[in-house]
Order: structure tokens, then sequence, then C-alpha cells
């Protein structure tokens, strides 16, 4: 076996690993621009963290969240302004409330701690949103797959 | 009681009367000795219907949601902890106070029919019910059974906050005395220390089971939205088939628009034939809602509102 051959193999046994797929809805202001300016910088990162734009982190519904995890998510992540810094004055106060308690409620009822996460981000904290990017995608490494609430594990009915 | 049961007919006979309502929502005798059911009096001649047991479980706030176009003033018999589901219903603008009136009747506690059905024969009808201090002695056509008031008291009355209630345009019945015991969620304490398989283990085996009748939702006196995300289909945010990962979606999302809204009165997991333990993730929330954000009970005064729907500057701070 030639040296080329052997590494197109061991390309195709990395692709068919499993890889970490996490949703991360950013806020527009914020997190997206942080999320550009770390992409500008040039900053290495993993290529595992998929971004939805969102308008404000107030923007985005629990079930968001539950729907990510539904349809195949490893890791959800919502990032937005820091508090006092938030386009619209207060939605990211909401947002703080609103997720210290699912973040409970979901380990509460038995999803691993660091399924979910939340984190303030800024347009100018690139090296942070890399950083972050970083250690979440860590996470869900060693959390491994998440098999919990997947529906292409439920056996379909067929009518 | 039966002063209780006199004083409560005389006052829906004379609220009948003076057309200062036009329906009363109150307890009926039941199809069994220790079942009550609810009836609508429209006439003073019928409030002999009316009762009061230690068995009107059901909670009938609800019933004012539903009824809330009927003209006239709509009056409702509540417990102590009812009580609070008037003040979730004034407080979500679901029906104005002005057109409730709210007859309480201070409760010592409920019996719980399941517990009751393993220590005596309830299938007669109930002629009389006794309090005896510690012990009940019930009355029925099947004949007479005494059984002690601890081991058949619904399990939510034992935490209870409220035996009178926190609202009433009438009082029948005594102020109850005792002092309120404070909920310090032990419960919800033991399954908190539980491992993470545990957990998911205990809460799955609990989500398969529902059949997804929505009853939870149905009897429950804060969720009151006129489109209700489990109903819609345009955009379907909420599968409808009953597996076990739509049934979690449903479940956590019940449970969570409910975060600081739930008065805690215990009625979803009365209703629900699957017996699932809804009310442990409502006190988990109301847990979390008390220790992260100071909150009252919701639902015992008048004022106030969702606690998800305010802020503070100096709420707790895990996102930095």
């Amino acid at each position: 076996m030639s040296v080329s051959e052997k590494s197109v193999l061991n390309q195709k046994a990395e692709s068919s690993a499993w890889k970490p797929k996490i949703i991360g809805f950013c806020c527009n202001w914020c997190s997206y621009a942080g999320a550009d300016l770390a992409g500008i910088s040039r900053f290495k990162q993993p290529p595992y963290l998929r971004i939805i734009r969102v308008p404000c982190s107030g923007r985005v519904n629990p079930v968001y969240v539950l729907r990510a995890f539904q349809k195949g998510a490893d890791g959800v992540l919502v990032a937005g302004c820091h508090p006092g810094d938030c386009h619209y004055a207060t939605g990211n106060y909401f947002t703080r409330r609103r997720f210290l308690i699912f973040k409970r409620l979901l380990e509460y009822v038995g999803f691993e701690p660091g399924r979910f996460q939340a984190r303030w981000i800024s347009g100018a904290e690139g090296q942070k949103f890399a950083d972050n990017t970083k250690k979440v995608v860590d996470d869900i490494k060693t959390l491994g797959p998440n098999k919990r609430m997947r529906l292409d594990s439920i056996p379909q009915i067929k009518y | 009681m039966k002063k209780v049961i006199e004083n409560l007919r005389e006052t829906a006979a004379r609220l009948l009367q003076n057309k200062e309502a036009e329906v009363v929502i109150g307890w009926g005798l039941g199809s069994e000795a220790v079942r009550t059911q609810p009836v609508f009096i429209t006439s003073p001649d019928n409030v002999d219907k009316l009762v009061w047991n230690p068995f009107c479980v059901n909670g009938l706030t609800k019933y004012l949601s539903d009824l809330k176009t009927r003209p006239g003033k709509i009056a409702v018999v509540v417990k102590g902890c009812d009580s609070r589901g008037i003040y979730r219903l004034t407080q979500d603008n679901i029906i104005p106070r002005d057109k409730v009136v709210v007859i309480g009747i201070p409760c010592a506690g409920q019996m719980s029919y399941t517990k009751l059905a393993s220590k005596m024969d309830v299938s007669g009808q109930l002629n009389d019910v006794e309090d005896k201090g510690e012990d009940l002695l019930i009355k029925t056509s099947k004949g007479d059974f005494t059984v002690k008031k601890s081991e058949v008291l619904l399990d939510k009355c034992l935490t209870c906050e409220h035996h009178n209630p926190v609202v009433a345009d009438h009082v029948v019945g005594d102020t109850i005395n005792t002092c309120p015991t404070p909920d310090n969620y032990e419960e919800i304490k033991k399954f908190e220390a539980m491992s993470t398989e545990e957990k998911a283990r205990f809460w799955l085996s609990q989500f398969e089971r529902c059949i997804r009748c929505y009853a939870c939702r149905n009897i429950c006196p804060g969720c009151t939205c006129r489109e209700c995300i489990f109903d819609a289909i345009k955009p379907d945010w909420v599968g409808k088939e009953i597996n076990v990962s739509e049934n979690e979606l449903f479940h956590l999302t019940r449970a969570f628009h409910l975060a600081g809204r739930c008065v805690d009165c215990g009625e979803c997991d009365r209703v629900c034939p699957m017996d699932i333990p809804i009310r442990l993730l409502n006190k988990k929330l109301l847990k979390d809602c008390k220790e992260l954000f100071n909150m009252e009970p919701p639902g015992s005064t008048e004022e106030g509102g969702s606690v998800l729907g305010q802020y503070r500057l100096e709420d707790p701070e895990e996102f930095m």
C-alpha cells in the first residue's frame, strides 16, 4: 500500500468517526459579531459549532434548545451580549433569568451538565469567542454523542 | 362541617337571589362515597346540591376561564390552594376580579381517593362525615368506616402554606389557626441528589407513559393561552406523535411555561391518568425561582406576575 493510499484510508476513518454537532444561538449584535471577529482575526477554533443568528439572546425560546436536541444536536450554546450591553436595553436580562432556570430544569431531568451552555460574548471579544468554542467542543467531546430526545433513534410508525 | 355546609348553601342562595351572581360553582356529591363532582348552581332552589367535606379535592378555578364570556358574575367556591388560582387568572387578565365572587372555605386538608379506596369500601353513597379529631368517621350506604386522617391525607396537604384562602369575598367556616407548614422542598432535594443516569432513567420512564391527553394543561389555572403551543400546527412547535422524545418536549415545555407562575395547586398531578409526577417538575421550578430570585409563592398576593417576565440587575450571574 502506498503512502498516499494510506493517508486516504486514514482520512476516511477519521471522517466516519463521530464529530460533535453543536448549535450556537448567537445574538446579532454581540456574539455573532464576536464570531465574525474571531474569523477575520484567524483565531483557530474547532469547526463543530453551527451558528444560528438571532436578533437577541432574549429571542431564544427554550423550545428551540429542546428541538435542537431532538434533531440531533449534541450540545447547544446560547450566546448574547453582556448584561447592560443589550442592543434592546434589557433583552439579555430576561435571557439570564430564563436560562438560569432552564439549565437547572434540564439537569434535574437527567441531561448531563454541559450539554446546554450560555455565555456572554461581546462583539469585541473574538478571542473569547474562539476560546469558548474550544471549551464547548471539548466539553461535548468528553460527554460524547447525545442520545437523549433524538427523534432519529425512535422507530417510525409505518401507516 | 354541617355548619359550614349550611353557611355555604345560605350564602349561595343569597347571592343567586340578589343577582349578585348568576351561577355558583361548587362541589356536589359524586358517584362514590369519597368523591365529589363540580356542580353549577343557577337557581336558589338548587343550593342543596352544594356540599363541603374532606373529599372536595377538585380545584374549580379553571372553570372561570371557560365561563368568562357568560353574562353576569360567577361565584366560585375555593379552598386555600385553589384561591391562589384566582389571583393567577386575574394577574393574567383572563377574567376581571369584579366578575368573580369568591366564596372561601378554610380547609384543614383533603383526603386522597386512592388512599381511602385501599382502606375502605368506597362504592356506596355518602351519608355523613364526622370529624373526630385524629380520625374521620365516614358514614356511607355500604356501612360506616373510621380512618386515620394522617394516613389518607393528600400529599400536597402535608406542606400546605395556605389553609385559609388568600382571597375571599365571603368566608364560610372558621379560620384555621394551624401555622402554615413551610415547604422546604425535601423531596426535590432528594431527586436533585441523584446521579445524572438515575435522573434520566426515572424521568424517561415517566415521560414514556404520557398519553398526551393534555389533562394537566386543561385543569391548570395558569394554562390559559387562547392559542396553545401544543395545539398549534403551523408552526409545528411540538410534534403530535406519542413517543418519549415528543412527550419529553411536551412536559418540559409545559413545566417551563409555568415557571414562576405555577400556583402549586397540585391539580395537574391529580388529574394525570398515567400518574406522572408532574408536580415534581413544577416544584423544582418553584424552588429555583425562590432560591435565585427570592420569589414569593405565585398567586399569594393580588399584585405580581411572572418572575421570568421581570428582572433585577443583581440577578445571579453564571454565564460570564
